[in-house]
Formats: C-alpha cells, structure tokens, sequence
C-alpha cells in the first residue's frame, strides 16, 4: 500500500480523461512531467549505461544491447534491451527498465516472434504475449550482473510478481481508467521490444 | 481512407428544373417555404435493393452508357455507382429524390456526377438525369468537403441520360455543350463576401433568397451557384463539430424566358428538339458527394531522427468526420478534430527488415491512420454516440493500429508538448500520397 500511496503523487485520482485540462493541469501530472524531464537531462544515468551495456557479451551470449528509453511518449523509465536475434527472427529480448520515479527498477523477459511480421500488415494480438514471471535459465547469469550493478548504486529491484496489480482510482495515455497496473506506473504503458 | 467523414453528408438543394409556367412558378415558392420550414425534410441514406425505381432506371441508363453497380462488377467499363451509397430526400410534399455518385476510372478533382431519381406525389414522372456539379477555379472536391459552411463556388449542370452517354471524353473535356440545363445559377441574394446562410446562420438565406430571386428578381447579385445550409435540423454548439446532415440549400434555374437570354450566351445548348430526354419539373435533391477517396495525405508526416535508431513526426490538426445521431434524432456530420499535436514514433532501423526511411515511414504513418479512421466511421456512424465518445475510442483505436501495423514498433503520444515542430495535418485525394 505504501507503494500505492507514493504512485498517486504522480497520478491524479479519479479523473478518468485523462486528456482534459483537470488532467493535465493536476499538481499530480505535473510532478510526473517534471520527473521525466528531470530524468531526460540526467546524464548520470550515461554511466550506468555503459557498465551494463558491457554485460550484452557476457558468456558467449551474443546479445545486443540497446537503448529504447523514449521520453517523448511519456515513458517513466530507462528501457534497456539485451537482444539475442537468431536467424528465424525470433527476438529474445532481457529488459531492463530503470523507474523514473522511484529507485527502483525491474528485469523481465520477452520473446516475440517476428518471422511473420510485415511492416503495414497487422499483427495478431498473441504477438504481444508475455509473462513477467517467466525467466530462462540461460539468462539468469544476466540477470544477476545487472542487479548487482544497479543495487550497488542504491537501487531496489521490485518483484516481478507484483507488477500487475492494479491500482485504482487512476489512468493514464490510453490505458484505461483503473486499469493502471503497478508496471505502467512506475514503468511503461506496455512493455516494449524494438522490432 | 475509404470513406471521409463527410461521407454520410449532404445537402439537400431545391433544384428547379424547367420552370416554364407561372403557375408552376407559384407551386415552387409555395414549396421552398414550406422546406424551408419544414424541419421534416430529410436526407437518409437507403437500401438501394429497397428502391426498385432506381434499379429500372439504371438499367435505362445502361442501355445507354456501360454503368456497373459496383466498382468489383465495373470490368471493362469506365462508370460505376456505389449500391451502398444512396441518399433520399423526401420534400415537404411527399416527393422522394434519389441520387448515386457517378464514379469513372479518371475521377476530376474539379467536378462530380449524380445520377438522380425521382418518385413524384402527382403521378407525374420526371425523367432519371444526371446533375454535373462544376467547381469554379480555387475550389475542388477537397476544399468542398472541408468546408463546413458548404458554400458551393461552381456551376452546376443537368444532363439527360442520353445526354450524358454521348458526352465523350467527359471527364477530361468541357461538356456543357449537350446539357439540358448549363450553369444553373443559383441566385443568391446573400450578397458576395458575406456568408449570413452559412451553417452557423441559423436560417435558410438560400430559401428565401429563391422566392424572392423568383418574384423579383432584381435583388440578385450574385449569379454563381450557392447552395446554402439550413440547419433546422439541429447542429452542434460548436460550429467546428456542427455540419448539419440533410439541410435545405437552393439552386436555381432560370425560367424558360432566362434560359433563351442566356442562350444568346452560351453556346451548344441543346436546341428544343434535341430536350426529350431533359428532365421537365422541379424537384429537390439531395447532393451525394464525392467523398470516398479522401485521405490523411503521407505530407502531413514530416518524419526526424531524433536517435540513430528512432524518428518522430508530429501532426496537428488531424480531423476526419462522422455522421452521428443527435438525441433529437438528426443525423448530423460531426467533424473531429485533434487539435493538439500527435507524436508518431517508429524506428529508423528495423532489425527485422533494415533502414525504414522518413518517407516510407510517412506513408506507413498515412496508411495507418486511414484504416484507423476508416474503423471508428465503419463502427460508429449513425449511432447515438458522443463526438468526445469518437475521441477517445479514435485515440485509443490508432495507439493500437500503429502499434499493430508496425510489428510492434510504432508508437503515438496525444497532446505531444514536446520540441519537435508539428505540421498540420493534411489530405489527400485518391489515396494517402507518395512521400518515398
């Protein structure tokens, strides 16, 4: 609950349009802007960049790493992708997502699918499956560097397991009033793989 | 997009065709007031399956041109209707109107065909014909349909069926030399520059103007064809949302005595012995526009990279219509408008199919919001629903598409507050550009 109480400050109740003026010129909405400028300007964040970005060649992995942060579209965190991308154009992707507005951060897996992806053609909607509790093996040892450097800093990663529960009471971009779960707070609208 | 907003639009003009007596003077004013007032007169869109005068005539019609009934049936030929597009008007005395957009292989910006059909309370038929609707220099289909006023600037001309067949290269080439009727001005007495019968107007400057125009004739400056807006059947508050659906407008034709002064004029007008065929009467129709080649045009994306792996294009003013239903139970063409910027994000550098350039990205971005809009009309026109209701699900309908049309990678933000220069959204006729 403690959690909960703290996201509200970003997010104001019990305004449902969240594209109204009530909205968007709410002390809540306001805070969350400025936290994402700040982090926008922050240039610390270049450094621990770099440190994790080194862990994409760890143990013969053969993952990329990239930088999918975008602030444009409101992101409240630092997305950062290991991506493992094999021939049948499967994606394996490690995402590690640093939260804006809080020391926290979360690590999750994401496979997709992109052998049948054609650019102007839709995609089914299993496309976007995904489980944040499922986690190969194969990356733990990833996973493990990762958190130790981030912990190191000062930050705390939050249990995968409570990152879909709602918080009501609140909205936001296009994610439906009361459907706010814990990860959109503090996160992403969704969770996002650079195809 | 298949089908703007407008779509379901029209006007619904008083098209007088061959006043020749005064009597048949006085039964047209008798009229016009009585529509003018009559806030029963409606435009409705019908089954074509339902109408079987419009089958009979058609096939009158395609004994004389190759005309198909759709555009999957059209093979060979250069015509086709729209089953799925007919509009009615029934005037305050019980006359049903019935007009089909003419489509042809080499659409003209500049000019459009309705093939109309008329079913008449006296038992006095007026042959099927064809109204040629003639945008004057500086105006075009486009510029029609997005004006809300839909202050018509052109000339509008009647064509008998046989007349229309044996117009060759018609699309292309001047045609009035085999109307019936050419240039039928409408007199308007809302003098030029003004626009007192425009939607917002609240009253039909256009009716008025005819009766008097009819009886008098000298308060006449304006000769152009003007066909004004009567919003009796509702409108919105807003003027930006509020297009009234099936409102009355007035076009006039000059009676017998004007039309063989302008005869003098113009030249290859069909001569008496050649009119059999012209339609003789008057009657009101509704004007079926054009309306289902206008799309978001790919020029409204002006794609940067803002990384090495990542471009953004901001848009305002994106805007297309829907025809809703108010609770009073008129159809009204609200018009949305989103008139904060848009940001449209997708990747440079698609690691599943390389470099996607600005121009490409331009026309995805295009494409992508046409099916969005083309979804939310299919959904929702002629219900009961809200246009801030149309908002949201717009909103939420085109995260999603240009997520799923992009293989997960696009992105869009509303009310984008950021650096990147936003440009105003604009359409395009016949398809969304080429921007690559």
């Amino acid at each position: 609950m403690i959690l909960d109480d703290y996201i509200y400050n970003y997010y104001p109740k019990g305004i449902e349009d969240v594209f109204s003026d009530e909205y968007t010129n709410s002390i809540e909405y306001k805070s969350l802007k400025k936290a994402i400028q700040n982090a926008e300007k922050s240039e610390t964040i270049n450094e621990i960049k770099e440190i994790l970005k080194s862990y994409a060649s760890l143990d013969s992995l053969k993952m990329k790493f990239l930088d999918s942060t975008n602030f444009s579209f409101n992101d409240r965190a630092f997305n950062f992708q290991y991506r493992q991308e094999l021939p049948n154009k499967i994606i394996k992707t490690v995402c590690c997502n640093i939260s804006v507005l809080l020391p926290i951060y979360c690590i999750y897996y994401i496979e997709r699918d992109f052998s049948k992806v054609v650019l102007g053609d839709k995609v089914d909607t299993a496309f976007y499956k995904y489980d944040f509790n499922t986690f190969p093996s194969s990356f733990k040892g990833l996973k493990i560097k990762i958190s130790e450097t981030l912990n190191n800093i000062g930050l705390k990663r939050i249990e995968n397991k409570i990152l879909e529960k709602r918080v009501p009471g609140i909205g936001f971009n296009n994610i439906g009033y009361n459907n706010m779960t814990r990860f959109n707070c503090l996160f992403l609208d969704e969770p996002y793989v650079s195809p | 997009m298949k089908k703007i907003s407008i779509g379901k639009f029209v006007l619904s003009i008083f098209l007088f065709l061959m006043v020749f007596s005064c009597e048949k003077e006085e039964a047209l004013l008798l009229d016009t007031n009585q529509d003018e007032n009559n806030p029963t007169t409606l435009v409705e869109e019908v089954d074509f399956n339902s109408i079987p005068e419009i089958s009979e005539a058609l096939e009158g019609f395609s004994g004389k041109i190759r005309i198909a009934s759709s555009y999957s049936e059209k093979e060979d030929t250069d015509f086709w209707i729209d089953e799925e597009d007919v509009l009615k008007l029934k005037d305050s005395i019980g006359n049903d109107s019935y007009s089909i957009v003419i489509k042809s292989n080499n659409p003209s910006t500049t000019k459009f065909y309705n093939f109309v059909v008329t079913k008449r309370v006296d038992g006095n038929p007026i042959a099927p014909f064809v109204v040629e609707y003639m945008f004057a220099d500086g105006s075009d289909i486009l510029t029609y349909a997005e004006d809300e006023d839909k202050r018509f600037n052109g000339s509008v001309n009647i064509y008998s069926l046989d007349a229309f067949a044996n117009i060759s290269g018609l699309l292309s080439k001047e045609t009035s030399g085999v109307a019936c009727f050419q240039d039928v001005g409408v007199k308007d007495n809302t003098v030029a520059g003004t626009n007192g019968s425009g939607s917002s107007g609240g009253t039909s400057g256009g009716s008025s103007t005819t009766g008097s125009t009819n009886t008098s004739g000298a308060t006449v400056s304006v000769t152009r064809t003007h066909i004004s807006v009567n919003n009796n059947f509702g409108t919105s508050n807003n003027s930006t949302t509020g297009i009234v659906y099936g409102g009355i407008g007035t076009m006039y034709m000059p009676r017998e005595k004007d039309k063989d002064q302008n005869q003098d004029q113009k030249s290859g007008t069909l001569s008496k012995e050649e009119e059999n065929d012209c339609p003789e009467g008057w009657v009101s129709v509704p004007i079926n526009e054009v309306k289902e080649e206008i799309e978001p045009s790919c020029e409204s994306f002006n794609f940067r990279n803002t990384t090495s792996l990542w471009q953004e294009a901001a848009v305002k003013g994106i805007r297309f219509k829907i025809v809703l239903i108010s609770p009073k139970g008129a159809k009204l063409a609200n018009a949305v408008t989103i008139t904060q910027p848009v940001l449209f994000g997708l990747p440079s550098n698609y690691s599943i199919g390389g470099n996607l350039s600005a121009g490409s990205a331009a026309e995805l971005s295009a494409k992508i919001l046409s099916i969005t809009m083309d979804q939310i009309v299919d959904r929702y026109s002629n219900t009961t629903v809200t246009d801030s209701f149309i908002a949201i699900q717009f909103r939420e309908l085109l995260v999603k598409n240009y997520r799923d049309y992009t293989g997960g990678g696009g992105r869009v933000q509303f009310n984008y507050s950021g650096n990147l220069s936003a440009t105003n959204y604009k359409t395009n006729l016949f398809g969304t550009g080429d921007c690559d």
